[in-house]
């Protein structure tokens, strides 16, 4: 029969023995037996008539008699909504059932967001990069179950991020740490960054007719794109990448030429080093 | 049995039949994806997640015997389609079967088109209940007999034989489709076919599996300005030039295929201007139609989106004729289904015989009867609690806020993993078919 609700604080949905239950959204108006009726005003909507939260740690009031007083401000429902839209957005591709449709609807529901978003920039001063400031969002989301990241996922960084070889290490988790906070600067990012992204993301769901796709490919032309120079053994690679690398990296170096020649332990330092060096130009956003 | 298969609040629903395992844990591949009655109401045809379809043959009726109600039992069962691999992209292609339509009848045997998410094929169900007997070469068991030991010569004979009912695909239309296919169509021409996915639709005949003929093509240069997809299609049940399609905007298109052969340019546009009073992050989404049917006379089509039924007039295209809630104290927890996903959900919905009433499903195992004719609904639920035989079912109440009142069930406590996406009503009698997730429920109406 029904399920007794458990009201959540967290933005993202728990399935509990794969059953959802409707955990209390912020925005939504929690209904419990033996209050004061609560109507939505003159059909105001979802919004006007919600009891608000003022983020994680606040004291949640029992009774819902009080006057739908808004306590949140729209920006932060508006937050909430845009993080559950990029949340999902991301998660599209694993999901079991991809589906063009709800993509379409979640990307059509992000781009009206961020219009708003960038209608109210431009009309008062320039917001601060809603990254680390609003609380909502300081809090660093986590992804405990999340796979690889596929090539064609959107993410609004560059592509150079995201190794090219399949090695699942633990800085993929800083990766992903990293991509939380920067899709956060998504609305203030330009428009094409996110145009590119959904046209990779709608491209993915067409099914091709491709059972020969093997057969009738040479081989040896998949793998011609891929730069193996790296991990040759005989190279001392590791000393002859880019001199891009900041000071404090070069411990990491020396560390790593004292190293017999254990070549994955190569690639993950240089994976790192990569990522820091990444790390400082978001920083400087 | 009032024939005309009409009353909403008259007729009285009783429990009939129920069909599938009882136990709570429900095998992924039982989970019941389509539900469709053929022309006549005889046969009941579901599909599953797994790929396979169940047939259920309505006993003729012991005339002598008026409380004895017609039951249904299965006919056939077969495996329609399998999961295949897209090596390109490294994705499933589901075998879950997304919609059957069935053919009319027109000799013994009976054809339906299944669909999953890449193939449409034409199955026949067919009868055996005679065999031959009596050959000269062959003994009963099939082996051949030693010809010197054949003296005489005999005519082989039809026996009666135990029925069996066979299930053979006749037509596989492949690779029509590049997006993942919603829905199918048959025609009043009994010769051709429509299949949407969610940007193109295209026109099959029975016979060629081919080639069709794209008559909708919605997508866009860029797909990066992709904002809109088809979510359902379906032929004029007697113009067999017109056809409709709905889309995740809330919008129907009525095209006519005499106008000119690629139907991107609709004949009419149907679409009701948004009530801003209710405007939210999530109106669009919920305006997203998720099934459109036509009526039986042809004169008006019923929509279906997230929180309303909608009526309208094939003549009226600014706004619906009727709008019925279905469960508007969702309203206010669009953002608790946005979290959960269920706000993404899709419900079917279903006339009665003669158009007087309309069914759709709702959550909690709840499905909804809206009564057209005298303005009534009511609310019902599909249980195992309520599985005796005949008994009645009661109506259900959802308590929005404020004081419970007693039955009332409030909307916290709905369970929004129990979800009726798929109802089917008999084309002639009051016999309904509404699917949980994995249990088909039929309801009778109640006889006196």
């Amino acid at each position: 029969m029904g399920q007794r609700d458990i009201t959540a604080f967290e933005a993202s949905m728990k399935r509990k023995n794969g059953i959802p239950t409707v955990s209390m959204c912020r925005l939504d108006v929690e209904s419990a037996v033996g209050k004061k009726e609560v109507e939505p005003a003159g059909g105001d909507g979802a919004l006007s008539s919600s009891r608000y939260m003022l983020g994680r740690g606040v004291k949640r009031k029992l009774s819902t008699c009080e006057d739908p007083a808004q306590d949140l401000p729209y920006p932060q429902q508006r937050q909430l909504v845009l993080d559950l839209c990029l949340d999902k957005l991301q998660s599209c591709q694993q999901r079991a059932e991809p589906s063009l449709h709800r993509s379409v609807l979640l990307a059509n529901t992000l781009r009206q967001i961020q219009q708003e978003m960038r209608q109210e920039g431009e009309t008062c001063l320039p917001p601060t990069p809603l990254g680390p400031s609003l609380p909502l969002a300081s809090t660093p989301r986590h992804f405990p179950d999340l796979p690889p990241v596929p090539l064609d996922c959107p993410p609004p960084l560059t592509g150079a991020l995201f190794p090219s070889f399949p090695l699942m290490t633990a800085e993929d988790e800083e990766v992903q740490l990293c991509g939380t906070e920067n899709e956060t600067l998504l609305p203030s990012l330009a428009g094409e960054d996110d145009t590119r992204s959904l046209d990779s993301l709608f491209s993915s769901f067409e099914i091709t007719n491709s059972t020969s796709y093997l057969t009738d490919l040479p081989l040896d032309d998949i793998f011609e794109d891929i730069d193996t120079s790296m991990y040759d053994d005989s190279d001392i690679s590791v000393l002859a990448f880019p001199a891009q690398r900041s000071s404090g990296v070069d411990d990491g170096l020396k560390t790593v030429s004292c190293c017999t020649s254990n070549s994955s332990l190569q690639l993950c330092l240089s994976d790192i080093n990569d990522l820091d060096h990444i790390m400082e130009i978001l920083v400087r956003f | 049995m009032a024939g005309a298969g009409g009353g909403g609040n008259d007729v009285q629903w009783c429990f009939s039949q129920v069909k599938g395992a009882i136990d709570d844990d429900v095998a992924e591949a039982d989970i019941i994806s389509t539900v469709e009655f053929n022309h006549s109401g005889e046969l009941l045809a579901t599909g599953d997640k797994g790929g396979r379809v169940v047939i259920f043959q309505q006993e003729t009726e012991n005339k002598s015997q008026p409380q004895c109600r017609s039951e249904y039992n299965v006919y056939s069962t077969f495996q329609s389609h399998e999961p295949e691999f897209d090596y390109l992209k490294s994705l499933e292609i589901e075998e879950k079967i997304n919609k059957i339509r069935w053919l009319p009848q027109k000799n013994a045997a009976q054809f339906l088109l299944s669909t999953n998410d890449k193939t449409i094929k034409l199955w026949k169900i067919s009868e055996r209940d005679k065999r031959p007997e009596g050959y000269n070469l062959k003994e009963e068991d099939g082996r051949y007999r030693d010809a010197a030991t054949i003296t005489t010569l005999r005519v082989p004979v039809f026996r009666p034989m135990d029925l069996m009912v066979e299930a053979s695909p006749r037509r596989v239309f492949v690779n029509g489709h590049t997006y993942h296919i919603n829905s199918i169509s048959v025609n009043s021409d009994n010769e051709t076919y429509l299949s949407a996915d969610d940007l193109r639709i295209n026109l099959w005949h029975l016979e060629i599996t081919d080639r069709s003929f794209n008559v909708v093509d919605i997508k866009p240069a860029n797909m990066e300005e992709l904002t809109e997809v088809i979510t359902a299609t379906e032929f004029h049940p007697h113009q067999c030039n017109t056809f409709v399609y709905s889309s995740s905007k809330g919008t129907i298109r009525l095209c006519d295929m005499r106008a000119s052969a690629l139907c991107d340019k609709h004949s009419k546009l149907f679409e009701e201007p948004e009530d801003p009073s209710n405007r939210s992050f999530f109106s669009e989404i919920i305006s997203s139609i998720s099934d459109v049917k036509f009526s039986h006379n042809g004169r008006y089509m019923m929509t279906r989106d997230y929180l309303s039924v909608k009526i309208w007039d094939l003549n009226m295209e600014n706004r619906p004729v009727e709008t019925y809630q279905v469960h508007e104290y969702l309203r206010s927890k669009l953002c608790s289904l946005y979290e959960n996903d269920c706000i993404f959900d899709k419900f079917e919905c279903c006339w009665n015989g003669n158009d007087s009433v309309v069914m759709t499903g709702s959550y909690n195992n709840f499905f909804r009867m809206l009564d057209r004719s005298q303005r009534r609904d009511v609310t019902l639920e599909a249980s195992r609690e309520s599985c005796k035989p005949r008994q009645v079912l009661k109506p259900r109440r959802v308590c929005a806020g404020g004081k419970r009142k007693k039955d009332e069930i409030s909307v916290d406590s709905l369970d929004f993993n129990k979800k009726i996406l798929h109802t089917a009503w008999h084309p002639q009698e009051n016999i309904i078919a509404v699917a949980t997730t994995n249990n088909l429920y039929i309801f009778q109406e109640k006889m006196n």
